[in-house]
């Protein structure tokens, strides 16, 4: 194997790389270093922004020989950074205020159990030198209006489960997710927007919100703007947020056809408290008795939770039946480019996208007969 | 540093803490509650659960300085002079203690869960106990326990 200097360019630099130096200190959970192999071999990978959880690093790689052995160039000596400042803003206005002040130094704290996880009982590893919680911003609501419904990023993902607006389709899928995102103690701290932001390839609440056209409001010091979900995740871990900007809620417009969806999400069996293996949501909106339009979302098989497009297109054009759903489950395997990890082989990964497409299609299939 | 004011088991207090402290350092270090556990830091183990505002959370993934005006309940705050708890006395009857390091943690996980479902059944508190490990006893003293526990505060009024 040929050892080279690759061409990184460093986005941004967190605490002290030493994952970098030694694989043996990589803390193979974030994945950060298959992510950087994965961008040497895979195109869907390549040309991305890839966020070390640990340390912030943030690289983005072009294509890089697969049989070179990987050292960064540039400069990876580190700041180290501490926890200076603890605030609390009461406006939306101070929010941005302080992100504009703080830049990269800024970081958001909603739930905490993104963040918090990775001090590991060190608060001195925080990357960012400025926590500012939002949960003094009065962003937790669900409310309906003509436009759609409107979550507010701070929402609890319990608070998901228990609004009636998600109880049943059409927008039902979402407390399907909720409901299997890790448990219930969890839930009673993590929000929908950190969910989002943290932009997790296995984020579960990313895939009915695709499946369901999300939206998001994201406020920054040059006002507010709307963008579609699809559009927001850039990377493993990377979204399109400026530092000096936050989410402020998410939209489901608003749809009066009929349509069913289904949530699958493959775990370890040993405990519930993990991200997925791989998970699957679909969603079949009909005119009539007519397939007029379907999603079929992927997560933990891609640098981001993506849309198996070639496959909803299978799947919208013809007639629901076996043979469909089938050729619509290989499809989007192909569309698929998963990761070796600790929770699963990329091999197998590959299989269950395959398998749980088919299972949630032939749910709906069931329940469209009925 | 920075001051907070918490309602720690019934009483207000005033505290001064780093910004980067987390809560079961705040309970632990500086308060001596020393029944809430530290298993594993990073959220999986429940070991450090307690009741934030009549909720179960994770004494390890919070800030004391975002506990700022909160009711916080621990361990240490259910027994009432001599009288145990219904959810200790069940924990006890039914032996679901071994070494005892996860039971603070299941304990307050199940007092938050009762509060809001009086009428538990037994896939429902497998729920409220998903986030708890034990590596000694299993789980199905446990549940029993918490089920069981349940039961006698419905008959008894108890909270
Ligand atoms: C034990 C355990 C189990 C877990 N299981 C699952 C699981 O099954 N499925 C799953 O998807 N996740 C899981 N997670 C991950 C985590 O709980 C979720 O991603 C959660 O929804 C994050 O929300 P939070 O409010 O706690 O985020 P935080 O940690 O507060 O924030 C996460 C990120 O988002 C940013 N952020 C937060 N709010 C905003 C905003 N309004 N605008 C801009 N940026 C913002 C923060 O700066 C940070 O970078 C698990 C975590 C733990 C510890
Ligand atoms: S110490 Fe908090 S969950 Fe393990
Ligand atoms: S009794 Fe020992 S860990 Fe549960």
């Amino acid at each position: 194997m040929s050892r080279q200097k690759i061409h990184a360019q460093v986005i941004r630099i967190g605490n002290p790389p030493f994952c970098l130096k030694s694989y043996r200190q990589c803390r193979g959970c974030f994945g950060w270093r298959n992510m950087i192999r994965a961008a040497r071999s895979k195109a869907a990978w390549q040309d991305r922004p890839i966020k070390c959880l640990l340390t912030g690093l943030t690289l983005k790689i072009g294509g890089i020989p697969e049989d070179t052995d990987l050292i960064t160039g540039g400069n990876t000596d580190a700041i180290q950074l501490k926890s200076r400042g603890f605030h609390k803003p009461g406006t939306i206005e101070e929010t941005i205020d302080l992100l504009v002040k703080y830049q990269r130094d800024a970081c958001l704290i909603a739930g905490g159990t993104d963040i918090l996880p990775r001090h590991q009982g060190d608060g001195n590893r925080l990357t960012a030198g400025h926590l500012i919680d939002i949960s003094g911003l009065g962003l937790d609501y669900i409310q309906n209006t003509d436009a759609g419904i409107h979550i507010g990023a701070a929402t609890r993902i319990n608070d998901l489960i228990s609004s009636p607006v998600f109880s049943s389709e059409p927008y039902g899928v979402l407390a399907e997710a909720a409901r299997v995102h890790s448990t219930h103690t969890i839930r009673n701290r993590a929000t929908i927007g950190g969910n989002l932001c943290n932009a997790s390839p296995c984020a579960d609440l990313a895939l009915p919100l695709l499946a369901l056209d999300a939206y998001l409001v994201i406020l920054g010091p040059n006002g507010k703007h709307l963008i579609d979900l699809e559009s927001f995740f850039q990377g493993p871990n990377c979204t399109i947020l400026e530092p000096d900007q936050m989410m402020q809620e998410i939209l489901i417009p608003f749809t009066n056809h009929l349509a069913l969806s289904g949530f699958l999400k493959l775990g370890r069996h040993q405990t519930k408290i993990d991200t997925a293996i791989v998970n699957v949501a679909t969603r079949l909106s009909f005119k009539e008795n007519d397939c007029i339009d379907a999603r079929i979302v992927i997560g933990s098989a891609g640098p981001m939770v993506f849309r198996a497009k070639k496959a909803e297109a299978l799947i919208k054009t013809g007639i629901l039946d076996d043979d469909a759903i089938n050729l619509a489950a290989g499809t989007a395997m192909q569309e698929a480019s998963p990761l070796d990890d600790i929770r699963a082989s990329a091999a197998y990964r590959k299989e269950m996208v395959a398998e749980l497409v088919k299972e949630s299609l032939k749910i709906i299939m069931k329940r469209s007969l009925s | 540093m920075k001051t907070i004011r918490i309602n720690i088991n019934g009483e207000w207090k005033k505290l001064k803490v780093n910004p980067q402290d987390r809560l079961i350092d705040t309970l632990r270090g500086q308060l001596g509650l020393t029944g809430t556990k530290e298993g594993c830091g990073e959220g999986e183990c429940g070991a450090c659960t307690i009741n934030l505002n009549g909720k179960a959370v994770l004494a390890c993934l919070i800030l004391s300085v975002q506990t700022d005006e909160s009711r916080i309940l621990t361990i240490e705050g259910l027994q009432k002079g001599l009288e145990l708890h219904p959810l200790q006395t069940a924990f006890l009857n039914e032996s679901a203690v071994q070494c005892g390091f996860c039971t603070p943690g299941m304990i307050m996980a199940a007092h938050a869960f009762i509060r809001e479902n009086p009428e538990p059944d037994m896939q429902m508190v497998k729920e409220c106990l998903a986030n708890n490990l034990c590596r000694c006893t299993g789980y199905e003293k446990p549940v029993k326990a918490v089920l069981a526990a349940a039961c006698s505060m419905r008959e008894t009024n108890h909270d």
